[in-house]
């Protein structure tokens, strides 16, 4: 298992002009979120320009299916990449996982609207807001999303705290 | 069952927040919303590296233990 490194991954996506919002735990963290992950995900631009640059920046670190067995032959190229979607993949880096669509919320278009711009690792990204994580975990409907969505809840309360004179 | 203690850092933030609402709900749940409040004084990208930090610690953690650890032989 190699321990997936954040930073190095985001860096290298913004720094390369990949069009991308931070989705999943990730974002979650940044809000402020004290649950573990162990992967990045990402939803991307599905235009042929930004999946060239994507494939281009993340060909080196030697992405893979996770979970699927070596003699699977998966050739990552922007072809494969347009013709599926949603992906899961284990990189020299750590886990990556690459949605095209986010559930409850849509494609890159809407996920970038749902999101807020940011200052990470001194580079400035997208990133989906607590009440677009609300949207996504709710559609999930997975039973351990139930802790993130209560945890997500407090988190926005507590960014926004009642007013002294309610 | 024993009753819910509260610590006093945490009832004294619930009292700002009616009840029902989702600091409350949180902290009936059982999550410690004290590791929420430490998080929201860091920037994001403090949030992020503490986290990765933490989650560093805990993979060495993993491989110690299990380069270490050996299995419990029943007797017979």
């Amino acid at each position: 298992m190699v321990e997936t490194n954040i930073e190095a991954i985001l860096t290298l996506l913004a720094q390369n002009q990949i069009e991308f919002v931070v989705i999943g735990g990730v974002a979650a963290l940044a809000h402020g979120s004290a649950r573990a992950t162990f992967d990045v995900d990402v939803c991307y631009r599905r235009t042929k320009e930004n999946v060239a640059r994507l494939c281009n920046t993340l060909a080196p670190l030697n992405p893979r299916l996770r979970g699927v067995t070596e003699d699977i032959p998966f050739i990552f190229d922007s072809e494969s990449i347009l013709l599926g979607l949603n992906f899961t993949f284990t990189t020299d880096m750590g886990d990556l996982d690459l949605l095209g669509e986010v559930a409850g919320i849509g494609m890159y278009d809407q996920v970038l609207m749902a999101s807020e711009r940011g200052g990470l690792y001194g580079l400035t990204m997208n990133v989906l807001t607590i009440e677009g994580l609300l949207k996504a975990k709710r559609a999930a409907g997975r039973r351990k999303d139930l802790e993130a969505i209560i945890e997500l809840e407090a988190l926005r309360d507590l960014n926004d705290p009642p007013s002294v004179t309610e | 069952m024993q009753p819910t203690v509260v610590q006093p850092v945490i009832a004294q933030l619930l009292s700002q927040y009616p009840p029902g609402s989702a600091v409350h709900k949180a902290v009936e749940y059982g999550i410690d919303i004290t590791l929420l409040i430490e998080n929201l004084k860091l920037t994001p990208t403090q949030r992020l590296r503490r986290a990765e930090q933490i989650c560093k610690s805990w993979c060495d953690f993993k491989k110690s233990f299990n380069a270490q650890s050996t299995k419990h032989v029943p007797r017979h």
